[in-house]
């Protein structure tokens, strides 16, 4: 490799030291693990000093603890079980990677093509790990990590449905929380007697995890979605969670009426195996894709039995569950009958971590698809707003654009529905997994002389 | 006396023609509750007798409402 700054050129392509991303855990237990993982310790950035050398603080690597990275010089030997850990969900290390030179683009010649790299990426894009466990974050949601709300390493997320309006048709939404402010822009009761604030906490918790704000003034970790999205707050059930057909679509018209690009339904009724879908809520369905708004719904929490309705209807997109492995949550829907019964997307629905009235204590956990239901719509947003795409063109996106699960589709349907990311612009080689080297027989061994 | 009979159904105005208007349905004897123009539904109450008849009008489908109801606030799945 021509690396000799002596020949003229500059160096280019791997250093030779590993660049390791941990996760959120302070600088004393990430070298500890990296002490453990490889037998390698580092020397605190910090303690460096601007002129300070490795071999000066005789260290095998650096921690630069602002970022949670660590640089470290590992023999190839120990590279393997760094590699290693990274697979291990126990170990804080997210990442190991091969350090690279990385120049201004139009410094050096390039002896990487973007082909390579774009190929490169894109088959990793599409892999879900089914080791993979999400586990909640002081920062984020897990369900947000899964979804690439929280995108992945070198990976940024710029549209955050900003411009687009969802529409979570629930048990309303407690207008005196904290997050919501300027969050709203219009809400109605369809329930007689009842205002909109939500005497409940289901459709607060939902509204959360759809569009709640990016930095939560409380400190809370991040739990919405869509954080530039803004919210149509159709109130259809009743403080003590129940409601009918025709408050449902009432609240369908309203919603349709106000210029939702997403409408969000996290509620349902059990359907019976060979039972057909409602009608009516096939032709609001029609309508709304019609005019531009996409329906999704939750597919339903009776288990092994088919998803209910109006999921069901043909034109009403079905949301599936999965847990913190990206397994279909037991619970969850599947798809029994034909006919608009098929589930079509999965998202995170278990351990879900988002808003609830403060007078039920702001933030809290719920199951169900109810909870995956608005992560989709949160996507459906980031997709309409990146893409421009309404109605049924948006409902082609976020079936193309769901990572493959390795469960059936009568389980999870098309996937995973993810939020579209954008790769940093930097130029990185993708890592090289380490494997062992061939074993050459050297044949017999002479007699010594 | 005359509600208890009556139950409240969704008539869905789907067909290729124009749509029936609010009036032919009450003409039907159906007690139109609202009309939902965005999605060409109509909700309100009818008997048995009415449903048979509003059926019987090109382009109209006629479906009982049906309830929907979320657990409680601290159940396990919801």
């Amino acid at each position: 490799m021509s690396t000799e700054t002596a020949s003229g050129r500059v160096p280019e392509g791997p250093t030779g030291r590993q660049i390791i991303t941990f996760a959120e855990v302070d600088p004393g237990t990430a070298m500890r693990e990296l002490h453990d993982v490889a037998g390698l310790d580092l020397a605190n950035a910090r303690d460096v000093g601007a002129f300070g050398t490795l071999e000066e603080v005789d260290a095998d690597g650096v921690y630069l603890e602002a970022l949670n990275i660590a640089i470290v010089d590992a023999p190839p030997d120990r590279a393997g079980a760094l590699s290693r850990a990274v697979d291990d969900s126990a170990s804080p290390i997210l990442a190991v990677e091969p350090e690279v030179y990385v120049y201004a683009f139009d410094t050096i010649e390039e002896t990487t093509t973007f082909e390579d790299l774009e190929t490169g990426d894109d088959t990793q894009d599409d892999e879900v790990d089914a080791a993979e466990t999400y586990v909640d974050t002081a920062t984020y949601a897990w369900g947000l990590k899964a979804v690439r709300a929280v995108p992945p390493i070198l990976h940024t997320a710029p549209w955050s449905g900003t411009g687009i309006r969802i529409a979570v048709l629930d048990t309303g939404i407690d207008l005196g929380h904290p997050d919501f402010v300027g969050r709203v822009l219009a809400s109605q009761s369809f329930i007689p007697n009842q205002a909109v604030q939500d005497g409940h906490s289901h459709g607060t918790h939902c509204a959360g995890t759809a569009a709640g704000i990016k930095k939560p003034p409380g400190g809370q970790r991040r739990y919405g979605v869509a954080h530039g999205a803004r919210l149509l707050i159709g109130k259809v059930l009743s403080n003590s969670g129940s409601g009918t057909s025709g408050q449902i679509l009432a609240g369908i018209d309203w919603a349709i009426r106000q210029g939702a690009h997403v409408i969000s339904m996290s509620l349902g009724s059990a359907v019976a195996v060979g039972q057909t879908y409602f009608v009516y809520y096939e032709q609001a369905a029609v309508a709304a894709l019609n005019a531009g708004s996409l329906i999704v719904a939750a597919a339903g929490n009776s288990g092994w039995a088919p998803v209910g309705a109006p999921a069901n209807s043909p034109s009403v997109l079905a949301v599936a569950a999965l847990d913190q492995s990206l397994q279909r949550a037991s619970f969850s829907c599947v798809a029994l009958n034909g006919g608009g019964g098929e589930i079509n997307v999965a998202a995170p629905g278990v351990a879900t971590y988002s808003s609830v009235p403060v007078d039920k204590g702001s933030y809290g956990f719920k199951n169900g698809t109810s909870m995956a239901t608005p992560h989709v719509a949160g996507i459906a947003a980031s997709l309409a707003q990146k893409t421009g795409f309404r109605g049924r063109a948006l409902w082609s996106e976020l079936e193309r654009t769901a990572v493959p699960l390795p469960q059936s589709a009568q389980e999870v349907g098309k996937g995973l529905a993810v939020v579209p990311t954008r790769r940093m612009g930097i130029v990185v080689q993708p890592p090289t997994p380490w494997r062992p080297g061939p074993i050459i027989d050297p044949g017999p061994i002479p007699p010594a002389p | 006396m005359e509600n208890q009979r009556k139950r409240r159904v969704h008539v869905t105005l789907g067909g290729p023609g124009p749509a029936p208007t609010t009036e032919e349905l009450a003409a039907a004897g159906f007690d139109v509750d609202e009309r939902l123009d965005a999605i060409g539904i109509v909700t309100g109450w009818a008997d048995e007798e009415t449903v048979e008849r509003l059926r019987s009008i090109d382009g109209v489908t006629v479906e009982p409402e049906s309830d929907v109801q979320l657990p409680p606030p601290d159940a396990p799945v919801q």
